[in-house]
């Protein structure tokens, strides 16, 4: 999964919602976090490091995302990252106006 | 914002979060390798495929880093090099803006650098903000030994200490040294620990030494530049005032005891130093009191405790023979701790007041300074009103622009900073050699410190908010279309009130330093040319130190009468010759004061030191010497011996205030009291003269002749006042007459004049640095109005042309010209001198004899601001006159 293997029709925007969607169970690391994408989305959304980790730095900037080291699972040193109250809020925010995209694609797809 | 604050954090920690996500990445690959495995893969298939499957980790990380970094970094290095380029490309403009900046802010500086070293820094001992030093100067050794006693309980410990000059006999020369003597406790009260061998303690402090004998420790300074910094140091002798001492140790670099200004180059043990009779005296106060706190006592609760015990110490170390009028004035001495984390200095307490007035009066330079620039960056963004259109035209944001702008003037101002720092640094040296004398070395630490630069960049940064920001906010307000539509360079930019309130800002600011140079120089005027009651020119001061030299009682009188015989023999040049025990103008040599009675009656004792008599004890031929007027009876003669009566010459003071209307020749005044009272008959009255200083008002003066008051001058070495001009062959030859009698007796020649100009070294300073900084505000000033007319001429040039086509004459022009430029100048020159008027206060106690709003000052300020800037008028004004109407129209 390099750099090509992005899913090519993933929205603008939607990687850092869906990142935000899956911390919303609890921290995870970076890798977790592509490993729950995948399994989720049965595989169709596979998210390279490429894209992941300037994501991942996008949220901290921001501050929707903090991060803390951890040890993983198989005791490695992790870094895992939480939600923030600022990124609930985003994740709200964005959930919304993607569902209202969404619903709007659809309505024209059946209708128009 | 927050955003911001995120971004400043990860930069300022980015090597850390670069080394985080590297691992973060790797640990990513090894989850991945991991799971491989347990899909089956063998380990190291599965490791190349974790790694294959990463694809380019470097871009990831860069990517990532991007994140932070990308939208600022490289917007401000795209300034930077844009800024820089355009400062190439006009290189006048930008020697003009750097030149301007490095003045005021070197000027600025500078005075801020003196003040920090002075007055700013914290002593480099452990701990100094837990120091206290006993107010009110000085103290004899048994109040230091009754402050040691009973102060235990708020004060750890308690040192003294004292600064004077001695003749050292260094490994080759024989030099005039300021060496530190100081109790026991000093270095271990100050936590301070040596550079090479020990520094001295309790064990030392003993009369004739400890058990390494009479110990020194010498200067950080002293031991490279006078050894080599060699180690040998350790356990050389040197000889203090005729005494040897070994040096035990050297003091840490930087390290000059507690008085700010000094650097005494030895410091040894005050009881091996002074003499025993000195140590045991209750009346003489020559000592310095530091102390440190007890951890947890502040400094207030320290002075509420003081106050309890410090009448038990007054009353334990007064003598109980002192006369009752005395002995209450002891006991009303007063005291108090101040906290001395910037150490005890009678230097800053000298300079202090009159440095922060130069950094009052700098500023204004500054301010002068910021105008000036401001005005170049007007004349700046008006030149580029086409570039900055074509920029908005293209798409580029205000705020980008005036963010470009703005970075040009950050590091214009940034390159005019750092001259700045340069002249700061070579001026302020400078500054402290004039403020040093023959007597005292005034040395201080200018090297650039983190609290200097800090100031500087303050500067910095505030000027550029007062210069640049305003123009340049001024410059981008402009329409792009109307103003590309516009022809030639400068079209459609008018001159405009800004620049014209610019430049009656530097105006009005200037007139106010010139106002305040004038005073100072003024003052300084008005003190120098005061009668001192004797002649200026044409007066050798010797001074020897044959005591130093091992010279006492007998032999030092034989001395001197050898030096005076020895000197009438050179010639007859040398009209007359005298001793005295104060030279004229004694300035730091200090004054002999005492009470007196009159006519037999009681000692009064004077409610101010100021209104007791000062005495000095001269030689038959010192007023004729010196040029000092006997206006009634007779010289001391060598008839005046000590068996004879005892007699005395008062001055003009002493006889209207003891016997006012009458005759005081015949009528006696006494001194001392009980078994030790001496009367002592008038035989002369000479005319009032100044004793320590030019500014003193008129003192009386008692001069006894040395005969007669021997017991008082025993130890203690004279000056010799010779009459025979100032010449360089007659000073050679005074020297070498005086190194006749006894080549091991240093001495120093100056004359009368020359310990004037010394008692006025401060004085002096503030004249010439306000008159320097005068100077300077007007030169800047002077070429704002020059650059404010000009380009209002260049812009008038075709409306001239037009006015001078249909009729006008060419006075008519130039007195347009003209009125514009008095307008200006007036409403600056008002302003200035009113605000010169009521910031007057300040200065006043800076000032002699002169009241702060004196008129010649606001004349001559005035008068030099109008004469000066008429220069800069009438230049433009000509090439207003001779625009031809032909040429200017031809032009539009």
């Amino acid at each position: 999964m390099g750099i090509t293997n992005q899913p090519p029709d993933l929205l603008p925007g939607t990687l850092d919602l869906l990142i935000l969607r899956t911390l919303v169970a609890g921290p995870l690391h970076g890798y977790a976090v592509a490993d729950r994408l995948k399994v989720v989305s049965r595989e169709v959304l596979q998210v390279g490091e490429s894209s992941l980790y300037p994501a991942l730095q996008r949220l901290l900037l921001n501050g929707w995302v903090k991060a803390e080291w951890g040890a993983s699972e198989n005791n490695r040193r992790a870094r895992f990252y939480t939600l923030t109250a600022a990124g609930r809020k985003q994740l709200a925010a964005e959930r919304a106006e993607f569902e209202r995209l969404v619903a709007a694609i659809q309505r024209v797809l059946q209708l128009a | 914002m927050m955003k911001l604050w995120r971004r400043m954090r990860w930069a300022a920690r980015h090597r850390r979060a670069a080394a985080d996500l590297a691992a973060e990445i790797e640990c990513h690959r090894a989850a991945h390798q991991a799971a491989l495995e347990r899909n089956g893969l063998p380990r190291e298939e599965a490791g190349r495929e974790s790694r294959r499957a990463m694809g380019n980790v470097t871009l990831a990380r860069e990517d990532a880093r991007g994140v932070w970094l990308a939208p600022w970094i490289e917007s401000v290095a795209q300034d930077v090099s844009y800024g820089l380029r355009l400062l190439r490309k006009g290189p006048s403009f930008a020697g003009a803006m750097v030149t301007v900046i490095a003045l005021g802010i070197g000027a600025t500086t500078m005075i801020f650098a003196l003040l920090d070293a002075l007055v700013l820094k914290d002593l480099p001992v452990r701990d100094p903000a837990g120091l206290v030093y006993f107010k009110d100067p000085a103290f004899s050794y048994p109040v230091l030994q009754q402050v040691q006693a009973r102060s235990t309980a708020v004060l750890s410990q308690v040192a003294a200490w004292d600064v004077d000059r001695f003749n050292v006999q260094w490994r080759q020369s024989l030099e005039p040294t300021d060496v530190l003597s100081a109790t026991g406790e000093f270095y271990a009260l100050l936590g301070v620990s040596p550079a090479a061998g020990r520094l001295f303690g309790p064990p030392d402090d003993r009369v004739g030494g400890g058990a390494d004998g009479r110990v020194a420790v010498i200067s950080c300074e002293a031991w490279r530049r006078r050894f080599d910094a060699d180690p040998a140091v350790i356990g050389h002798v040197v000889r203090i005032a005729g005494e040897p001492f070994t040096i035990v140790g050297v003091a840490p670099a930087g390290f000059f005891g507690v008085a700010a200004g000094l650097a005494p180059e030895l410091t040894v043990p005050v009881s091996v130093m002074r003499d025993v009779g000195r140590l045991a005296s209750t009346s003489s106060a020559w000592l310095h009191l530091i102390a440190r706190l007890r951890s947890g006592v502040t400094v207030q609760q320290a002075n509420v405790a003081l106050n309890t015990f410090w009448p038990a110490v007054l009353e334990a170390t007064t003598n109980q023979n002192m006369p009752p009028e005395r002995r209450a004035m002891y006991l009303g001495r007063k005291t108090a701790l101040i906290a001395a984390r910037t150490g005890y200095s009678r230097i800053r307490n000298q300079y202090q007041d009159s440095l922060w007035m130069m950094l009052a009066l700098v500023s204004l330079l500054l301010a002068v300074a910021c105008a000036s620039a401001a005005n170049l960056w007007l004349a700046r963004g008006l030149a580029r009103r086409r570039e900055i259109a074509v920029r908005f035209a293209i798409g580029a944001s205000r705020s980008r622009v005036i963010r470009q702008m703005l970075t040009e003037a950050g590091l214009t101002t940034a390159i005019g900073a750092a001259a700045g720092v340069a002249l700061a640094v070579w001026g302020g040296s400078a500054l402290v050699v004039m403020m040093s004398t023959s007597v005292e070395t005034i040395s201080l630490d200018l090297r650039v410190n983190a609290r200097v630069l800090a100031f500087t960049a303050l500067l910095a940064v505030l000027s550029t908010a007062l210069g640049a920001v305003a123009p340049v906010l001024k410059a981008t307000r402009l329409h792009a279309g109307e103003t590309l539509k516009q022809h030639g360079p400068l079209a459609g930019a008018l001159p405009g009130r800004w620049s014209q309130g610019l430049v009656a800002i530097q105006i009005a600011l200037t007139a106010a330093l010139l106002v305040g140079a004038a005073l100072f120089v003024r003052s300084l005027d008005r003190i120098v040319s005061r009668d001192a009651g004797f002649d200026r020119r044409g007066v050798l001061v010797v001074s020897t130190d044959a005591v130093g030299a091992g010279y006492g009682a007998a032999r030092l009188r034989q001395y001197y009468d050898s030096v005076l015989q020895r000197l009438l023999a050179i010639g007859p040049d040398v009209e007359s010759v005298s001793l005295s025990q104060y030279p004229p103008i004694s300035d730091q040599m200090g004054s002999w004061t005492q009470s007196v009675g009159v006519d037999g009656g009681p000692i009064q004792m004077e409610p101010s030191h100021d209104q007791s008599v000062y005495f000095n004890g001269v030689s038959p031929g010192y007023f004729r010497t010196i040029g000092m007027r006997l206006l009634q009876g007779r010289d001391f003669a060598v008839t005046d011996r000590e068996a004879g009566t005892r007699v005395v010459i008062v001055n003009e003071s002493l006889a209207r205030f003891a016997f006012p209307g009458a005759d005081p020749i015949g009528h006696r005044i006494s001194i001392g009291r009980a078994a030790a009272r001496k009367d002592l008959e008038i035989v002369g009255l000479v005319q009032d003269s100044k004793y320590q200083r030019l500014q003193e008002p008129s003192r009386r003066i008692a001069y006894v002749p040395f005969a007669q008051v021997a017991e008082l001058l025993e130890r203690q070495n004279l000056v010799v006042e010779v009459r025979a001009g100032e010449s360089p062959v007659i000073r050679a030859a005074v020297i070498a007459a005086v190194h006749e009698i006894d080549a091991a007796v240093p001495v120093r020649l100056e004359t009368i004049g020359g310990r004037i100009r010394e008692s006025l070294a401060r004085e002096r300073v503030m004249a010439m640095l306000a008159a320097a900084l005068g100077g300077a505000a007007l030169l800047l000033a002077c070429a704002a109005v020059y650059g404010l007319l000009s380009y209002t001429v260049v812009r008038r040039t075709s409306e001239f042309g037009v006015r001078i086509a249909l009729g006008a004459s060419r006075a008519d022009v130039v007195s347009m010209v003209l009125r514009g430029a008095f307008s200006v100048l007036a409403v600056g020159l008002v302003a200035g001198l009113l605000a010169a008027a009521s910031l007057g206060r300040f200065v006043r106690a800076l000032l002699f004899d002169l009241q702060p709003l004196d008129p010649a000052s606001f004349f001559a300020a005035a008068g030099i601001l109008i004469t000066v800037t008429a220069g800069a008028v009438i230049l433009p004004a000509r090439r207003a006159a001779r625009v031809d109407p032909s040429i200017a129209l031809r032009a539009e």
